[in-house]
Protein backbone atom coordinates (compact mmCIF):
# COMPACT_ATOMS: atom_id res chain seq x y z
CA UNK A 1 0.00 0.00 0.00
CA UNK A 2 1.46 3.07 0.84
CA UNK A 3 4.62 2.50 2.90
CA UNK A 4 7.10 4.11 0.47
CA UNK A 5 9.98 5.40 2.40
CA UNK A 6 10.96 8.91 1.42
CA UNK A 7 14.43 8.17 2.02
CA UNK A 8 14.85 5.51 -0.20
CA UNK A 9 15.20 7.71 -3.28
CA UNK A 10 17.97 9.60 -2.03
CA UNK A 11 19.83 6.27 -1.67
CA UNK A 12 18.82 4.63 -4.45
CA UNK A 13 22.20 4.99 -6.63
CA UNK A 14 20.54 4.79 -10.08
CA UNK A 15 20.51 7.05 -12.45
CA UNK A 16 17.54 9.51 -11.69
CA UNK A 17 16.11 8.83 -15.27
CA UNK A 18 15.52 5.68 -14.88
CA UNK A 19 12.52 4.43 -13.28
CA UNK A 20 13.04 2.50 -10.38
CA UNK A 21 10.86 -0.51 -10.98
CA UNK A 22 12.63 -2.21 -7.45
CA UNK A 23 11.06 0.44 -5.41
CA UNK A 24 7.60 0.41 -7.12
CA UNK A 25 4.64 0.69 -4.62
CA UNK A 26 1.31 0.10 -5.15
CA UNK A 27 -0.85 2.47 -3.48
CA UNK A 28 -4.71 1.51 -3.23
CA UNK A 29 -6.97 3.27 -6.03
CA UNK A 30 -10.18 3.66 -5.62
CA UNK A 31 -12.53 2.29 -7.81
CA UNK A 32 -15.31 5.55 -7.84
CA UNK A 33 -12.45 7.95 -9.02
CA UNK A 34 -13.55 6.94 -12.45
CA UNK A 35 -17.04 7.78 -11.36
CA UNK A 36 -15.50 11.24 -10.28
CA UNK A 37 -14.35 11.94 -13.29
CA UNK A 38 -17.17 11.33 -15.55
CA UNK A 39 -19.18 13.20 -13.18
CA UNK A 40 -16.79 16.07 -13.38
CA UNK A 41 -16.46 15.46 -16.79
CA UNK A 42 -20.38 15.94 -17.59
CA UNK A 43 -20.29 19.28 -15.48
CA UNK A 44 -17.55 20.51 -17.56
CA UNK A 45 -18.57 19.70 -20.66
CA UNK A 46 -22.51 21.23 -19.45
CA UNK A 47 -21.07 24.46 -18.92
CA UNK A 48 -19.26 24.80 -21.97
CA UNK A 49 -23.02 23.53 -23.47
CA UNK A 50 -24.85 26.20 -21.80
CA UNK A 51 -22.12 28.73 -22.43
CA UNK A 52 -22.49 28.86 -26.21
CA UNK A 53 -26.22 27.97 -26.57
CA UNK A 54 -27.13 31.25 -27.90
CA UNK A 55 -24.35 31.18 -30.58
CA UNK A 56 -24.86 27.42 -31.90
CA UNK A 57 -27.54 28.14 -33.88
CA UNK A 58 -27.50 31.63 -36.92
CA UNK A 59 -28.67 34.57 -35.27
CA UNK A 60 -31.66 34.80 -37.92
CA UNK A 61 -32.64 31.68 -36.10
CA UNK A 62 -32.21 32.91 -32.52
CA UNK A 63 -33.95 36.12 -33.24
CA UNK A 64 -37.34 34.69 -34.65
CA UNK A 65 -37.24 32.71 -31.47
CA UNK A 66 -36.13 35.09 -29.03
CA UNK A 67 -37.21 38.51 -30.65
CA UNK A 68 -35.80 41.70 -31.72
CA UNK A 69 -33.39 41.53 -28.38
CA UNK A 70 -31.38 38.81 -30.05
CA UNK A 71 -29.12 41.12 -32.11
CA UNK A 72 -25.78 40.21 -32.88
CA UNK A 73 -24.75 42.37 -30.00
CA UNK A 74 -26.33 40.85 -27.46
CA UNK A 75 -25.78 37.19 -28.52
CA UNK A 76 -21.87 38.46 -28.66
CA UNK A 77 -22.26 39.52 -24.93
CA UNK A 78 -23.67 36.74 -23.51
CA UNK A 79 -20.79 34.90 -24.96
CA UNK A 80 -18.20 37.26 -24.20
CA UNK A 81 -19.11 37.26 -20.37
CA UNK A 82 -17.44 33.90 -20.74
CA UNK A 83 -13.94 35.22 -20.42
CA UNK A 84 -15.00 38.95 -18.47
CA UNK A 85 -16.36 36.94 -15.81
CA UNK A 86 -13.87 33.93 -16.06
CA UNK A 87 -11.25 36.89 -14.95
CA UNK A 88 -12.70 38.34 -12.01
CA UNK A 89 -14.15 34.69 -10.37
CA UNK A 90 -10.49 33.78 -10.72
CA UNK A 91 -9.30 36.89 -8.81
CA UNK A 92 -11.74 37.07 -6.36
CA UNK A 93 -10.64 33.33 -5.55
CA UNK A 94 -7.32 34.35 -5.33
CA UNK A 95 -7.70 37.34 -2.93
CA UNK A 96 -10.28 35.52 -1.05
CA UNK A 97 -7.11 32.60 -0.54
CA UNK A 98 -4.68 34.57 0.03
CA UNK A 99 -5.61 38.57 1.56
CA UNK A 100 -8.77 36.94 3.80
CA UNK A 101 -7.38 33.66 4.29
CA UNK A 102 -10.35 31.63 3.31
CA UNK A 103 -8.19 27.94 3.22
CA UNK A 104 -11.03 26.14 0.92
CA UNK A 105 -11.48 28.31 -1.91
CA UNK A 106 -9.20 26.11 -4.04
CA UNK A 107 -10.21 23.17 -2.66
CA UNK A 108 -11.77 19.96 -4.49
CA UNK A 109 -15.06 19.48 -2.70
CA UNK A 110 -15.95 23.19 -2.20
CA UNK A 111 -15.45 24.14 -6.20
CA UNK A 112 -17.38 21.02 -6.97
CA UNK A 113 -20.57 21.96 -4.87
CA UNK A 114 -20.14 25.55 -5.71
CA UNK A 115 -19.53 24.87 -10.34
CA UNK A 116 -22.99 22.27 -9.84
CA UNK A 117 -24.93 24.85 -7.65
CA UNK A 118 -24.11 27.44 -10.06
CA UNK A 119 -24.44 25.51 -13.01
CA UNK A 120 -28.02 23.80 -12.13
CA UNK A 121 -29.15 27.85 -10.79
CA UNK A 122 -28.12 29.58 -14.23
CA UNK A 123 -29.61 26.36 -16.80
CA UNK A 124 -33.17 26.89 -15.17
CA UNK A 125 -33.10 30.71 -14.62
CA UNK A 126 -32.64 30.55 -18.35
CA UNK A 127 -34.89 28.09 -18.80
CA UNK A 128 -38.07 29.75 -16.47
CA UNK A 129 -38.93 32.68 -19.45
CA UNK A 130 -39.09 29.67 -22.52
CA UNK A 131 -41.00 26.81 -20.03
CA UNK A 132 -43.65 30.22 -19.20
CA UNK A 133 -43.82 30.87 -23.14
CA UNK A 134 -44.58 27.03 -23.55
CA UNK A 135 -46.85 26.70 -20.53
CA UNK A 136 -49.34 29.80 -21.19
CA UNK A 137 -48.46 29.31 -25.58
CA UNK A 138 -47.62 32.97 -25.70
CA UNK A 139 -43.96 33.86 -27.21
CA UNK A 140 -43.69 37.19 -25.80
CA UNK A 141 -42.48 35.41 -22.37
CA UNK A 142 -39.21 34.29 -24.04
CA UNK A 143 -39.00 37.87 -25.63
CA UNK A 144 -39.04 40.66 -22.65
CA UNK A 145 -36.74 42.68 -20.94
CA UNK A 146 -37.15 40.39 -18.20
CA UNK A 147 -36.57 37.21 -19.62
CA UNK A 148 -33.16 38.90 -21.31
CA UNK A 149 -32.43 39.65 -17.31
CA UNK A 150 -32.79 35.88 -16.96
CA UNK A 151 -30.58 34.44 -19.96
CA UNK A 152 -27.97 37.01 -19.28
CA UNK A 153 -27.66 36.51 -15.35
CA UNK A 154 -27.27 32.11 -16.61
CA UNK A 155 -24.39 33.30 -18.60
CA UNK A 156 -22.50 35.21 -15.89
CA UNK A 157 -23.68 32.71 -13.25
CA UNK A 158 -22.27 29.91 -16.12
CA UNK A 159 -19.16 31.77 -16.65
CA UNK A 160 -18.39 32.50 -12.89
CA UNK A 161 -18.37 28.43 -12.93
CA UNK A 162 -15.95 27.72 -15.42
CA UNK A 163 -12.54 28.70 -14.29
CA UNK A 164 -14.05 26.93 -10.79
CA UNK A 165 -14.41 23.50 -13.16
CA UNK A 166 -11.24 23.84 -15.68
CA UNK A 167 -9.04 25.60 -12.59
CA UNK A 168 -9.42 22.00 -10.68
CA UNK A 169 -8.78 19.50 -13.68
CA UNK A 170 -4.94 18.76 -12.61
CA UNK A 171 -6.30 18.62 -8.92
CA UNK A 172 -8.69 16.49 -9.30
CA UNK A 173 -6.49 14.28 -11.13
CA UNK A 174 -4.18 14.44 -8.84
CA UNK A 175 -6.27 13.64 -5.63
CA UNK A 176 -8.21 10.67 -7.34
CA UNK A 177 -5.87 9.18 -9.47
CA UNK A 178 -2.28 7.47 -9.77
CA UNK A 179 1.02 8.63 -10.96
CA UNK A 180 0.56 6.59 -13.97
CA UNK A 181 -3.12 7.46 -14.90
CA UNK A 182 -2.33 11.53 -13.99
CA UNK A 183 -2.38 12.90 -17.48
CA UNK A 184 -4.57 10.95 -18.73
CA UNK A 185 -7.25 11.72 -15.99
CA UNK A 186 -6.14 15.18 -16.72
CA UNK A 187 -6.72 15.46 -20.60
CA UNK A 188 -10.28 13.75 -19.81
CA UNK A 189 -11.33 16.26 -17.48
CA UNK A 190 -9.88 19.23 -19.46
CA UNK A 191 -10.83 18.26 -23.16
CA UNK A 192 -14.74 17.47 -21.83
CA UNK A 193 -14.74 21.05 -22.61
CA UNK A 194 -14.12 21.11 -25.35
CA UNK A 195 -16.17 17.71 -26.15
CA UNK A 196 -19.03 20.20 -24.74
CA UNK A 197 -18.68 22.54 -27.61
CA UNK A 198 -18.42 19.59 -29.91
CA UNK A 199 -21.75 17.89 -29.26
CA UNK A 200 -23.37 21.24 -29.40
CA UNK A 201 -21.88 22.09 -32.69
CA UNK A 202 -24.70 19.37 -34.06
CA UNK A 203 -27.45 21.05 -32.26
CA UNK A 204 -28.81 22.26 -35.53
CA UNK A 205 -28.79 18.96 -36.85
CA UNK A 206 -29.46 16.92 -33.56
CA UNK A 207 -32.48 18.87 -33.28
CA UNK A 208 -33.21 19.63 -36.81
CA UNK A 209 -33.27 23.47 -36.70
CA UNK A 210 -33.06 24.43 -40.09
CA UNK A 211 -34.27 27.51 -40.93
CA UNK A 212 -36.51 30.25 -39.68
CA UNK A 213 -39.53 28.94 -39.93
CA UNK A 214 -42.11 28.34 -36.80
CA UNK A 215 -41.68 24.45 -36.62
CA UNK A 216 -37.84 24.79 -37.20
CA UNK A 217 -38.10 27.37 -35.10
CA UNK A 218 -39.67 26.19 -31.89
CA UNK A 219 -37.47 23.56 -31.51
CA UNK A 220 -34.41 26.04 -30.06
CA UNK A 221 -36.32 25.27 -26.96
CA UNK A 222 -35.23 21.43 -26.36
CA UNK A 223 -31.25 23.27 -26.45
CA UNK A 224 -32.29 24.73 -23.10
CA UNK A 225 -34.23 22.04 -21.92
CA UNK A 226 -31.04 19.27 -22.49
CA UNK A 227 -29.04 21.64 -20.77
CA UNK A 228 -30.88 22.46 -17.87
CA UNK A 229 -31.18 18.43 -17.44
CA UNK A 230 -28.25 17.80 -17.75
CA UNK A 231 -26.95 20.44 -15.27
CA UNK A 232 -29.17 17.92 -12.71
CA UNK A 233 -27.09 14.94 -13.32
CA UNK A 234 -23.94 15.86 -11.13
CA UNK A 235 -26.47 17.60 -8.86
CA UNK A 236 -27.58 14.02 -8.10
CA UNK A 237 -24.18 12.76 -8.11
CA UNK A 238 -22.73 15.07 -5.08
CA UNK A 239 -24.25 12.80 -1.87
CA UNK A 240 -22.43 10.20 -3.33
CA UNK A 241 -19.03 11.32 -4.30
CA UNK A 242 -16.62 11.51 -0.99
CA UNK A 243 -14.21 15.12 -0.95
CA UNK A 244 -11.31 12.21 -1.54
CA UNK A 245 -10.37 8.56 -1.96
CA UNK A 246 -10.09 6.82 1.76
CA UNK A 247 -6.31 6.01 0.72
CA UNK A 248 -3.85 8.37 -0.92
CA UNK A 249 -3.40 7.37 -4.65
CA UNK A 250 0.03 8.09 -4.88
CA UNK A 251 3.31 9.08 -3.16
CA UNK A 252 2.34 13.05 -3.59
CA UNK A 253 -1.16 12.77 -2.16
CA UNK A 254 0.55 10.45 0.68
CA UNK A 255 3.20 13.23 1.58
CA UNK A 256 0.91 15.98 0.97
CA UNK A 257 -1.36 15.41 3.71
CA UNK A 258 1.48 16.04 6.22
CA UNK A 259 1.88 19.60 4.38
CA UNK A 260 0.23 21.77 6.06
CA UNK A 261 0.99 24.89 5.84
CA UNK A 262 4.06 24.66 3.72
CA UNK A 263 2.01 25.97 0.48
CA UNK A 264 2.48 29.81 1.65
CA UNK A 265 5.98 29.08 2.38
CA UNK A 266 6.54 27.85 -1.05
CA UNK A 267 5.40 30.65 -3.48
CA UNK A 268 7.04 29.53 -6.58
CA UNK A 269 4.69 31.78 -9.18
CA UNK A 270 8.29 33.59 -10.34
CA UNK A 271 9.50 30.62 -11.16
CA UNK A 272 11.15 30.84 -15.35
CA UNK A 273 10.19 28.02 -16.21
CA UNK A 274 6.26 28.24 -14.87
CA UNK A 275 5.92 31.78 -15.77
CA UNK A 276 7.34 31.33 -19.70
CA UNK A 277 4.95 28.17 -19.85
CA UNK A 278 1.78 29.66 -18.86
CA UNK A 279 2.56 32.91 -21.25
CA UNK A 280 3.25 30.40 -23.83
CA UNK A 281 0.18 28.81 -23.36
CA UNK A 282 -2.12 31.68 -22.96
CA UNK A 283 -0.63 33.85 -26.21
CA UNK A 284 -0.48 30.62 -28.36
CA UNK A 285 -4.34 30.42 -27.58
CA UNK A 286 -5.06 33.86 -27.95
CA UNK A 287 -2.92 34.29 -31.59
CA UNK A 288 -4.69 30.87 -32.68
CA UNK A 289 -7.77 32.21 -31.68
CA UNK A 290 -7.04 35.59 -33.99
CA UNK A 291 -6.16 33.63 -36.54
CA UNK A 292 -9.55 31.58 -36.75
CA UNK A 293 -11.43 34.54 -36.28
CA UNK A 294 -9.84 35.70 -39.69
CA UNK A 295 -11.38 32.29 -41.30
CA UNK A 296 -14.56 33.54 -40.16
CA UNK A 297 -15.66 36.08 -42.07
CA UNK A 298 -14.49 34.36 -45.63
CA UNK B 1 -11.52 26.78 -23.26
CA UNK B 2 -13.52 30.18 -24.38
CA UNK B 3 -12.23 30.24 -27.38
CA UNK B 4 -13.56 26.83 -28.81
CA UNK B 5 -16.67 27.99 -29.90
CA UNK B 6 -15.22 30.75 -31.92
CA UNK B 7 -12.96 28.05 -33.42
CA UNK B 8 -15.90 25.58 -34.65
CA UNK B 9 -17.52 28.64 -35.97
CA UNK B 10 -15.08 29.34 -38.44
CA UNK B 11 -14.05 25.75 -39.16
CA UNK B 12 -18.19 25.76 -40.59
CA UNK B 13 -17.34 28.85 -42.23
CA UNK B 14 -14.18 27.54 -43.67
CA UNK B 15 -15.59 24.24 -44.61
CA UNK B 16 -18.61 25.75 -46.23
CA UNK B 17 -16.76 28.45 -48.23
CA UNK B 18 -14.24 25.39 -49.77
CA UNK B 19 -16.79 22.49 -49.57
CA UNK B 20 -20.22 23.79 -50.93
CA UNK B 21 -18.86 24.69 -54.47
CA UNK B 22 -17.84 21.38 -54.79
CA UNK B 23 -21.50 20.13 -53.81
CA UNK B 24 -21.34 18.79 -50.56
CA UNK B 25 -24.13 20.68 -48.57
CA UNK B 26 -24.25 22.57 -44.92
CA UNK B 27 -25.23 19.04 -43.19
CA UNK B 28 -22.26 17.53 -44.33
CA UNK B 29 -20.35 20.62 -43.64
CA UNK B 30 -21.52 20.37 -40.38
CA UNK B 31 -20.55 16.39 -39.56
CA UNK B 32 -17.37 16.97 -41.08
CA UNK B 33 -16.60 19.90 -38.82
CA UNK B 34 -17.52 17.58 -35.76
CA UNK B 35 -15.43 15.11 -37.01
CA UNK B 36 -12.17 17.64 -36.90
CA UNK B 37 -14.04 19.05 -33.67
CA UNK B 38 -14.14 14.89 -31.81
CA UNK B 39 -10.55 14.45 -33.81
CA UNK B 40 -9.07 17.43 -31.48
CA UNK B 41 -10.61 15.55 -28.35
CA UNK B 42 -9.50 12.21 -29.23
CA UNK B 43 -6.26 13.45 -29.51
CA UNK B 44 -6.00 15.47 -25.91
CA UNK B 45 -7.20 12.00 -24.23
CA UNK B 46 -4.32 10.14 -26.58
CA UNK B 47 -1.19 11.90 -25.65
CA UNK B 48 -2.48 11.77 -21.88
CA UNK B 49 -2.74 8.08 -22.34
CA UNK B 50 0.73 8.26 -24.50
CA UNK B 51 2.67 10.55 -22.06
CA UNK B 52 1.41 8.16 -18.61
CA UNK B 53 2.49 4.44 -20.56
CA UNK B 54 5.39 5.58 -22.46
CA UNK B 55 7.05 9.24 -22.20
CA UNK B 56 6.33 9.58 -18.54
CA UNK B 57 8.07 13.01 -17.35
CA UNK B 58 8.94 13.93 -20.55
CA UNK B 59 6.29 16.62 -20.92
CA UNK B 60 8.77 19.45 -22.39
CA UNK B 61 9.74 16.80 -25.51
CA UNK B 62 5.93 16.13 -25.89
CA UNK B 63 4.96 19.91 -26.19
CA UNK B 64 7.77 20.82 -28.25
CA UNK B 65 6.92 18.13 -30.71
CA UNK B 66 3.34 19.13 -30.85
CA UNK B 67 4.15 22.19 -31.68
CA UNK B 68 6.50 21.40 -33.89
CA UNK B 69 3.97 19.66 -35.86
CA UNK B 70 1.63 22.16 -35.31
CA UNK B 71 3.98 24.27 -37.12
CA UNK B 72 4.51 22.20 -40.07
CA UNK B 73 0.22 21.98 -40.80
CA UNK B 74 0.49 25.76 -40.43
CA UNK B 75 3.24 26.78 -42.74
CA UNK B 76 1.63 23.85 -45.24
CA UNK B 77 -1.68 25.42 -44.79
CA UNK B 78 -0.41 28.53 -45.59
CA UNK B 79 1.51 27.39 -49.02
CA UNK B 80 -1.40 26.01 -50.10
CA UNK B 81 -3.20 29.27 -49.70
CA UNK B 82 -0.56 31.19 -51.40
CA UNK B 83 -0.42 28.44 -54.07
CA UNK B 84 3.30 27.88 -53.76
CA UNK B 85 2.04 23.96 -53.46
CA UNK B 86 -0.80 21.86 -54.69
CA UNK B 87 -3.70 22.72 -53.22
CA UNK B 88 -6.65 20.65 -53.11
CA UNK B 89 -10.36 21.18 -50.67
CA UNK B 90 -8.86 18.02 -49.13
CA UNK B 91 -5.29 19.43 -48.75
CA UNK B 92 -6.60 21.92 -47.12
CA UNK B 93 -9.16 20.29 -44.82
CA UNK B 94 -6.36 17.80 -43.47
CA UNK B 95 -3.60 20.63 -42.97
CA UNK B 96 -6.04 22.41 -40.81
CA UNK B 97 -7.45 19.62 -39.02
CA UNK B 98 -4.10 18.20 -38.25
CA UNK B 99 -2.92 21.91 -36.71
CA UNK B 100 -6.03 21.56 -34.44
CA UNK B 101 -4.89 17.56 -33.25
CA UNK B 102 -1.44 19.01 -32.59
CA UNK B 103 -2.42 21.98 -30.60
CA UNK B 104 -5.02 20.10 -28.47
CA UNK B 105 -3.04 17.02 -28.21
CA UNK B 106 -0.65 19.76 -26.23
CA UNK B 107 -3.19 20.89 -24.04
CA UNK B 108 -3.21 18.48 -21.12
CA UNK B 109 0.47 18.36 -21.11
CA UNK B 110 0.41 22.45 -20.05
CA UNK B 111 -1.52 21.97 -17.41
CA UNK B 112 0.56 18.80 -16.05
CA UNK B 113 3.96 20.27 -16.29
CA UNK B 114 2.95 23.63 -14.55
CA UNK B 115 1.41 21.54 -12.03
CA UNK B 116 5.05 19.62 -11.48
CA UNK B 117 6.97 23.40 -11.87
CA UNK B 118 5.13 25.04 -8.75
CA UNK B 119 4.12 22.06 -6.66
CA UNK B 120 3.42 21.84 -3.59
CA UNK B 121 1.46 24.55 -4.26
CA UNK B 122 -2.01 23.21 -5.07
CA UNK B 123 -2.41 21.69 -9.26
CA UNK B 124 -5.63 23.84 -8.90
CA UNK B 125 -3.31 27.15 -8.48
CA UNK B 126 -1.32 26.24 -11.86
CA UNK B 127 -4.64 25.34 -13.43
CA UNK B 128 -6.27 28.31 -12.55
CA UNK B 129 -3.37 30.58 -13.63
CA UNK B 130 -3.86 28.86 -16.65
CA UNK B 131 -7.37 29.44 -17.25
CA UNK B 132 -7.17 32.84 -16.09
CA UNK B 133 -4.76 33.80 -18.90
CA UNK B 134 -6.50 32.12 -21.29
CA UNK B 135 -9.65 34.27 -20.79
CA UNK B 136 -7.48 37.09 -20.56
CA UNK B 137 -6.38 36.24 -24.20
CA UNK B 138 -9.97 35.88 -25.06
CA UNK B 139 -10.45 38.69 -23.94
CA UNK B 140 -8.38 40.80 -25.56
CA UNK B 141 -8.93 38.99 -29.22
CA UNK B 142 -12.58 40.29 -28.54
CA UNK B 143 -10.94 43.75 -28.95
CA UNK B 144 -8.08 42.79 -31.60
CA UNK B 145 -10.70 40.72 -33.54
CA UNK B 146 -11.75 43.50 -35.95
CA UNK B 147 -8.25 44.68 -36.87
CA UNK B 148 -6.97 41.16 -37.98
CA UNK B 149 -6.60 40.52 -41.60
CA UNK B 150 -6.36 36.85 -42.82
CA UNK B 151 -3.19 36.79 -45.26
CA UNK B 152 -0.82 38.42 -42.63
CA UNK B 153 -2.38 36.60 -39.62
CA UNK B 154 -1.10 33.06 -41.74
CA UNK B 155 1.99 34.21 -41.26
CA UNK B 156 1.85 35.74 -37.51
CA UNK B 157 0.56 32.61 -36.84
CA UNK B 158 3.54 30.40 -38.19
CA UNK B 159 5.65 33.12 -36.22
CA UNK B 160 4.15 32.53 -33.19
CA UNK B 161 4.31 29.21 -33.34
CA UNK B 162 7.91 29.30 -34.04
CA UNK B 163 8.84 31.85 -31.53
CA UNK B 164 6.86 30.16 -28.95
CA UNK B 165 8.99 26.91 -29.44
CA UNK B 166 12.07 28.54 -28.95
CA UNK B 167 10.79 29.78 -25.73
CA UNK B 168 10.08 26.78 -23.96
CA UNK B 169 12.82 25.08 -25.46
CA UNK B 170 15.13 27.77 -23.97
CA UNK B 171 13.53 29.03 -21.36
CA UNK B 172 11.86 26.11 -19.57
CA UNK B 173 13.24 23.56 -17.30
CA UNK B 174 11.42 20.72 -16.93
CA UNK B 175 11.54 20.24 -13.22
CA UNK B 176 9.09 17.25 -11.04
CA UNK B 177 8.63 18.11 -8.10
CA UNK B 178 5.39 16.20 -6.74
CA UNK B 179 7.00 13.02 -4.79
CA UNK B 180 6.66 9.90 -7.11
CA UNK B 181 7.21 6.14 -5.92
CA UNK B 182 9.26 6.00 -9.41
CA UNK B 183 11.54 8.80 -10.37
CA UNK B 184 14.24 10.97 -7.45
CA UNK B 185 11.66 14.22 -6.91
CA UNK B 186 13.69 17.18 -7.89
CA UNK B 187 14.41 15.32 -11.46
CA UNK B 188 15.08 16.73 -14.29
CA UNK B 189 14.32 14.84 -17.62
CA UNK B 190 15.15 17.63 -20.24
Amino acid sequence: MMSDNPLESLLDPLPSTTPKLSSKKHYELDRRRFFVLFQFSVLNCNQCLVWFSFSSCDQDIMSSFFGPLASQANINLLLNWGPIIGMLTFLLQYWLKWHRSVENTFDLPTVMKLSVGLSVTGSFLRLLPILLSTLYDDISYRQTTFAFCCYHICAILNAASGPLIMGSVSLLSATWFSEEERTTATAVAQTSNGLGTTIGFLNPILFDIKDSTIPSVSRVSYIFYTTAIISVAPLLCIPYIPSKPDHPPSRSQSEKANEVGTETASLKLSSTSFVVLILVCAILSGVSDGWQGCFQSS
Amino acid sequence: MCNFERGKRWLAGLLSVILNPVGIDNKAVGWIGFSNCVAGNVAAVVSGVIMDRVFRRRFKAAIILCLSCALISTMWFTAQIQEWVVSTQTLLVVAISLNGVFKDACSPLFYELAAELIYPMKESMSAGIIVFLLNMSAGVMIFLDSYLDGGGMNYGMCGVLFIVILFVSAFVKEAYKRPSAFFDTQTNNG
